[in-house]
């Protein structure tokens, strides 16, 4: 199995008035590809951050973080744009879609940076909304939609550039416990069934447990926990 | 996926587009119904110039009397000595008929006109001897025998006398007065008139003003009437420059260069209809009958033509006792561009003339509608600048706050790998339609607001002076001239031509082109202010912000 991420020596720092903050402190990490993780850590201790290296929206400060073998730290903000367009898939805790677009539209607003026609790509969206099991929900606006229903757009929206990472931060941080086992096992099987790459951020110790590897996070210093 | 987010920006965040583009469309209805009553205005002031000077002149030539020290600068009106019937008491019966160059004007020599079309810059020229026509009739008393005359005529500039001057159609009412002294000789005494010739009039005929003016006086044992109208003769071998230009023939002909010597008019269809004339009838003009050979109106709606009568030039000369002379010259420039040079030129040919340029003429029209040609320019320009700048303001304002209240909605969109110059267009976007619906309502707006004006339809009066500038100083006229014969004073304000005009805005294709330009640049404006704080927008950060 080839190593997706290869993360070494990380440093970010954030300036906070006249103070600096240390929000990642020498962080070295080894990701495989279609390895399942999960991050915990408690609150500004460093999660977010080291997603936010590892989903290619911001630079760290020094040090190397090594994506399917390029540089992130030392792409150009367009390159940045083009992979996560093509290779990176975000699911957050507030689902973040669009409140105008439908659900279909918003899994398409996923695919529009890929200069994919327009019947593909609603044909690609349709697909991937009912393997989430939406498929009677999508011309609904997310405020139509239930918490969970939502999240599974946004699982939908993240999977349908066949990406080869999925970063979810808290993904089940706002859903009650019958449909936070429904989503943690939706990405699952997404996971196996595509070979992707699932990096989860979460507090809750249920949903790290199902991950093959559990790191913790703590004042920017990444450890692992079993 | 441009289109689709579009749309449903639009429609899904209804109440942001309502209160952008209406804010957008208010101050565009503003804009739009202010240069259209502006608009308004402007053809009015044109119409006004255009029926007293025609439609292809570009200067007018004109002499103005510089009045004596004395102040006399009125003409006599003699009915002599000897005329008139006398009744058993000694008064006597007038009906007397004259026709007189307009009080203030001087007359150029005919051949002017020759010298004026030779310069280099002249492309046309015309020439008419403006006329007034006074008919006097009623009884005077027997001055000589002392059987007072009681009426003491004044006038609005006139230096003595008080006379009441009521009513709309210049009716002068002349009531006893303390001075009875007998005034010697058979003058008609200084009178006054409160309207002017030519007078053009509303536009409405409906509310049409007949321009003649009458006269009455009613004081011891005198008892009068005067009628003046405005008499103009012309040469009907040029009608595409002067008054005539602006004229069309209503009924009957023209006339025609081989009327000269004949006793023909044509007639101001107002004139006509006030006194109830047709083609055929004739019209008595210093004791002579004319035949109606036609009626014309002005070709442009809202004003009448610039003279009631119009009759063959050499008969004007004959019949007011000035041979071969004119009172205006009417010029059009071969371009626009020589117009000051002409001037120059003309002014060196004829010193002692007043040389006006539409554009004098355009500064001498006064009265409310000068006013509401002032405010418009002033308070409507600065009240569109506010109520834009606020709309603007509120674009911009709103356009930017929705950027914020959508930062997740755009970091999330860079994150899933939108480029930021996708997000900026999306938001550029949005806000020109919130300009097109701005425009697109204020232009509606404006046409409700236009459609309320015009029913409304403010009568506005405007003035201009015959002389193409301020009216000369004249009245003064000694009242109850000795000897041979009273002045005929008071008349400074009949120089001034004192037309009604209902004012009609009108919305021009460059309005309506301009006003969604304005809304559109609104949209561009809170659109480019929008997009930049979009483009700024870094994911990482939007996405921690929101966190």
């Amino acid at each position: 199995m080839s190593n997706l991420y290869e993360i070494s020596e990380v440093v970010k720092t954030y300036s906070k008035g006249r103070e600096q903050v240390i929000a990642l402190n020498k962080v070295d990490l080894v990701i495989a590809s279609g390895e399942h993780i999960a991050i915990q850590g408690p609150t500004g201790g460093g999660k977010s951050t080291l997603l936010q290296m590892l989903g290619a929206l911001d630079r760290p400060s020094s040090g190397r973080v090594m994506f399917d073998g390029e540089d992130l730290a030392k792409k150009s903000n367009p390159s940045l744009t083009q992979i996560r367009a093509k290779s990176i898939g975000f699911v957050f805790q507030n689902y973040n879609l669009v409140p105008t677009l439908t659900a279909l539209e918003n899994v398409e607003a996923s695919l529009a940076p890929l200069r994919m026609e327009r019947r593909e790509r609603r044909r690609v969206s349709k697909e991937v909304l009912s393997s989430v099991g939406l498929g009677d929900r999508m011309n609904h606006l997310p405020a139509e939609l239930s918490g969970g229903q939502q999240q599974r757009v946004a699982i939908a929206r993240a999977m349908a550039k066949k990406p080869r990472v999925i970063l979810a931060d808290e993904p089940t941080g706002n859903l009650d416990e019958a449909t936070r086992d429904e989503i943690v096992d939706l990405l699952e099987k997404l996971r196996k069934d595509n070979g992707i790459t699932l990096i989860i951020v979460t507090h809750d110790s249920h949903v790290a447990k199902r991950a093959d590897r559990r790191l913790k996070i703590s004042a920017g210093k990444l450890t692992t926990i079993s | 996926m441009f289109l689709t987010y579009l749309r449903r920006e639009l429609f899904n965040r209804k109440r942001q587009t309502i209160v952008v583009s209406l804010g957008l469309a208010l101050g565009v209805a503003l804009v739009f119904t202010v240069s259209a009553v502006s608009n308004g205005v402007q053809q009015s002031q044109k119409q006004v110039l255009q029926s007293l000077y025609g439609l292809g002149t570009d200067i007018s030539i004109t002499k103005v009397i510089t009045p004596d020290a004395a102040g006399q600068g009125g003409r006599r009106f003699d009915v002599g000595g000897g005329a008139g019937q006398r009744d058993a008491n000694g008064n006597r019966k007038f009906s007397q008929s004259r026709l007189i160059v307009m009080p203030g004007t001087e007359t150029f020599d005919a051949a002017t006109i020759a010298q004026v079309s030779a310069l280099s810059e002249v492309k046309g020229a015309a020439s008419a001897l403006k006329l007034t026509s006074i008919s006097f009739s009623g009884q005077l008393p027997d001055f000589q025998n002392g059987a007072g005359f009681n009426g003491d005529v004044g006038g609005d500039n006139a230096s003595e006398g008080a006379g009441n001057v009521s009513g709309d159609n210049g009716v002068v009412l002349m009531p006893p007065s303390v001075d009875q002294s007998a005034v010697p000789g058979d003058t008609l005494p200084q009178t006054v008139v409160t309207s002017t010739m030519p007078s053009p009039s509303p536009s409405n005929s409906a509310n049409s003003r007949p321009k003649v003016n009458q006269g009455q006086g009613i004081g011891g044992d005198s008892n009068f009437s005067i009628e003046t109208f405005s008499v103009m003769g012309i040469d009907p071998s040029v009608i595409d420059v002067g008054p005539l230009s602006s004229t069309s023939l209503v009924s009957g002909r023209a006339l025609t260069s081989s009327d000269k010597g004949n006793l023909v008019a044509v007639i101001d269809e107002s004139y006509a209809t006030s006194k109830s004339l047709a083609v055929g009838a004739t019209v008595s003009l210093a004791d002579k009958d004319f035949e109606i050979v036609g009626i014309i109106a002005s070709s442009t709606s809202n004003a009448e033509t610039a003279s009631n009568v119009y009759i063959m030039l050499d008969q004007a000369q004959l019949l007011s006792t000035n041979p071969d002379v004119v009172t205006n010259i009417y010029v059009k420039a071969t371009s626009s561009t020589a117009i000051d040079g002409l001037v120059v030129d003309l002014k060196n040919l004829l010193p002692d003339a007043t040389v006006s340029t539409t554009a004098d003429l355009a500064s001498s029209v006064s009265g409310s509608l000068s006013t509401a040609s002032k405010l418009i320019d002033n308070l409507g320009k600065w009240l569109s600048i506010i109520v834009l700048s606020i709309a603007f303001l509120i674009a911009i304002l709103f356009t930017t706050s929705g950027v914020t209240r959508r930062t997740r909605e755009f970091g999330t969109l860079k994150a899933l790998g939108w480029k930021s110059r996708n997000i900026v267009r999306q938001v550029a976007a949005e806000s020109v339609v919130h300009g097109i619906l701005g425009g697109a309502i204020g232009v509606g707006i404006g046409y409700v607001s236009i459609k309320a004006f015009n029913a409304y339809a403010p009568t506005v009066q405007a003035s201009t002076s015959v002389f193409g500038g301020a009216a000369p100083p004249f009245g003064g006229g000694r009242g109850f001239g000795g000897g041979g014969g009273g002045r005929i004073g008071g008349l400074g304000s009949a120089l001034n031509n004192s037309v009604d005009v209902v004012l009609k805005a009108s919305a021009t294709p460059t309005i309506i082109v301009s006003a969604i330009s304005l809304a559109l640049f609104g949209g561009i404006l809170a659109g480019v202010f929008g997009g930049l704080r979009a483009a700024r927008l870094r994911p990482a950060e939007a996405l921690r912000s929101v966190a």
